[in-house]
């Protein structure tokens, strides 16, 4: 690995690797194939942000790679590298697909479609809306019997019993 | 009352005895089993008013809402954090949480006060853990620049209250909400009792935060953590409107004169602040001072004293409340991949980030009070109210809505639309959590069209 | 039966907020029962129980 230093002078951004070059630099990775097989067979836009500040060559990006894996959560390297189903909860994949359907099942089936239903099926406040539904029927009830919509007088006054006007 | 508030402070232990790998999962689903348990607030059996009384606390129309929010937050507020603060120690992330709950916590039990005094000590208390999350997680040094702003203003503004509050005590008995609507009302003549009112009422202006005194709101807005800017659009701005609307029934004879330069300070305040967004180059400074403009007309509203004013300022405080905080949530997805706030360094996210776009596209729109949203119901009250009041207002109000329109619009193009930056390389996916954040923002709001009653306050 | 004490041992602390939900609930409900202490005790509003009924409202 370390016999081509001087190689990182020719691209010194990872990620504009010529395509032939990227070729021949994988096929010095293949030491790693075994242990990182998934790495490997990705893209190289992956590895773009592994600049190394010391002039140790173009070989870094490629000895970079697993140390930078440790390094989550920075934004140094994308947490997609280690784990594709990546869901932006956590970097252990386990516990990441754990939080994302708690997640999931807590806000949505739970907090948002049990308590929307909660919320439909509340009773009606004050009864307004059978008030409405009540006010509907009356008026189709009267128009068909031919009465007015409406009394003049709020109670029947016939049911009013009124002090006689002698007793004054 | 106490069957979401002990969850809430059983909260805190769950968050400290948790093995470091389930933390976030498991505050996560607490929380929003708690914000699902708050719907049971919603059921308003009585025509009375109050509801779940207990000694200390009780909900009515009006606290009940906000207070639905405010557990909402929370989990949201979790799930709007977990990135950024994973890159830090354990024992952190956990203080971390628990700061959120005790905010959630002091919020409820200042939005369920039955007596102003508790209410506003609740209040006071919610300064403390918002102030740690500031000065101890934002991102820049400015974070403690921006944090004795925010605690110097709130509390040089909320001393008089007490001093205020501590009066009325003397002079009616009782400063119970419960029985302080139905007491005589004071004879205020003096100038002591014109500086009485305003003493009253500058704490929850302050807060609110009206033009003039809203330095402190751009700057912790800006500084702040994303779940210190969730909380901070979403409830906290909440309380001063809040307490506004309580204190109103109390300063009844005085509010008709000694409101004038006031509801004029909000109304310009609105063109202002508006006028201000669209010089923004900030993203996160542009949705705070887009907050302050919102909240002008908020204030307007309440100090029009109508119960449309009053309906349509809860509409808007709670539709805002929603509104703002996605758009913070988003603009925080921007800034963990872009590491820079400055809209002008990450625009074209339309190509990178699709869906994102989406989002931005409907909380923009939200923002600006398009049609069926709640937000344009609460904007359409207090204008119509304030038109009722006095046409000049209409002069004011209408180019408020129109340049809210229009740095809505600024927002969405600047920061999604156009050519990508050379600069930017390599852009991270957008996560799922990131979706389910903005959709558990966004869909709150959508549903308040088919029940818009339930935020309606007093008036239902 | 030790995956499941291993789980019981990882997860206990998923008790908490439930058992707090529960308390909550019970000291409601006592609060709620205290309301109670003054029921049909007004002079004015007091009525005589119909056969059968315990309490004037619940």
């Amino acid at each position: 690995m370390t016999s081509k230093g001087g190689q990182g002078d020719q691209f010194p951004i990872p990620g504009s690797l010529y395509p032939s070059e990227t070729v021949e630099m994988f096929t010095r990775l293949s030491r790693f194939r075994s242990a990182f097989p998934r790495l490997y067979s990705r893209q190289p836009v992956r590895f773009v942000s592994q600049s190394k500040p010391t002039g140790a060559a173009g070989s870094t990006a490629v000895t970079e790679l697993h140390p930078a894996a440790d390094k989550a959560g920075h934004g140094e390297v994308s947490q997609y590298v280690k784990n594709p189903d990546y869901h932006g909860f956590s970097s252990d994949p386990v516990v990441d697909e754990w939080n994302m359907r708690v997640g999931f099942f807590f806000g949505i089936s739970v907090a948002l479609v049990l308590g929307a239903t909660f919320i439909h099926y509340l009773p009606d406040h004050g009864m307004r809306q059978w008030a409405r539904r009540e006010a509907e029927c009356v008026i189709q009830q009267r128009e068909k019997e031919g009465l007015p919509l409406i009394e003049e007088n709020y109670y029947d006054p016939s049911k009013i019993v009124l002090p006689s006007a002698r007793n004054e | 009352m106490l069957k979401i508030l002990l969850p809430t402070l059983m909260l805190v232990p769950t968050i400290w005895v948790t093995p470091a790998k389930w933390l976030w999962p498991t505050t996560l689903a607490h929380s929003f089993l708690i914000a699902l348990t708050s719907f049971s607030w919603l059921k308003n059996f009585s025509e009375t008013g109050w509801m779940s009384l207990n000694k200390y606390m009780a909900t009515d129309a009006l606290s009940t809402p906000l207070l639905v929010l405010t557990c909402w937050l929370l989990p949201l507020m979790i799930l709007a954090s977990q990135n950024h603060t994973s890159a830090e120690p354990i024992n952190r992330q956990r203080m971390y949480i628990t700061l959120l709950t005790s905010l959630q916590f002091f919020l409820i039990l200042a939005f369920s006060a039955t007596e102003i005094i508790m209410f506003y000590v609740m209040f006071e208390a919610t300064l403390i853990p918002t102030l740690i999350i500031i000065t101890r997680w934002g991102n820049q040094t400015e974070r403690l620049n921006a944090g004795t702003y925010f605690l110097f203003y709130t509390l040089a503004g909320s001393l008089p209250l007490l001093v205020a509050l501590l009066l009325l005590q003397n002079n009616t008995g009782t400063l119970s909400l419960l029985t302080i609507q139905f007491s005589d009302p004071i004879l205020l003549s003096t100038y002591a009792d014109k500086i009485w009112w305003a003493g009253c009422l500058i704490a929850f202006l302050v807060k609110m935060p009206l033009y003039g005194v809203h330095l402190w709101l751009p700057k912790a807005h800006v500084e702040a953590p994303i779940a210190g800017s969730m909380i901070l659009a979403a409830v906290l701005l909440k309380l001063g409107g809040y307490g506004m609307l309580r204190m109103m029934t109390v300063l009844e004879p005085l509010t008709k004169e000694l409101s004038y330069p006031f509801i004029i300070l909000a109304l310009w305040g609105i063109i202002m602040t508006g006028s201000i967004c669209l010089r923004q180059t900030d993203l996160k400074s542009l949705i705070a001072y887009s907050s302050v403009s919102h909240m002008g007309l908020v204030a307007g509203g309440i100090l029009i004293q109508t119960p449309w004013g009053f309906t349509g300022a809860l509409i808007l405080m709670i539709a805002h409340g929603l509104t703002s905080s996605a758009l913070f949530c988003l603009a925080n997805t921007n800034y963990e991949r872009t590491h820079s706030r400055t809209m002008i360094l990450a625009r074209g996210m339309q190509m990178v980030l699709p869906l994102m776009t989406t989002w931005w596209f409907i909380a923009s729109l939200a923002n600006l009070a398009l049609p069926p949203l709640p937000n344009l119901m609460g904007e359409l009250m207090i204008i119509t109210s304030l038109f009722n009041w006095s046409w000049w207002t209409i002069a004011l109000t209408g180019t408020g809505t129109l340049i809210t329109a229009g740095y809505s619009l600024y927002m969405f193009l600047m920061t999604q639309r156009g050519p990508i930056p050379l600069h930017i390389t390599a852009i991270e996916p957008s996560h799922s959590r990131e979706h389910l954040l903005i959709f558990l923002h966004l869909l709150p709001l959508l549903l308040l069209i088919l029940k818009p009653e339930l935020i309606w306050g007093w008036t239902f | 039966m030790v995956n499941f004490v291993a789980l019981a041992r990882e997860h206990w602390v998923n008790i908490l907020v439930p058992m707090g939900f529960v308390i909550g609930w019970y000291l409601d409900k006592q609060q709620d029962q205290k309301l109670t202490a003054f029921r049909n005790k007004s002079v004015l509003y007091s009525r005589e129980l119909k056969p059968g009924e315990e309490v004037t409202w619940k």
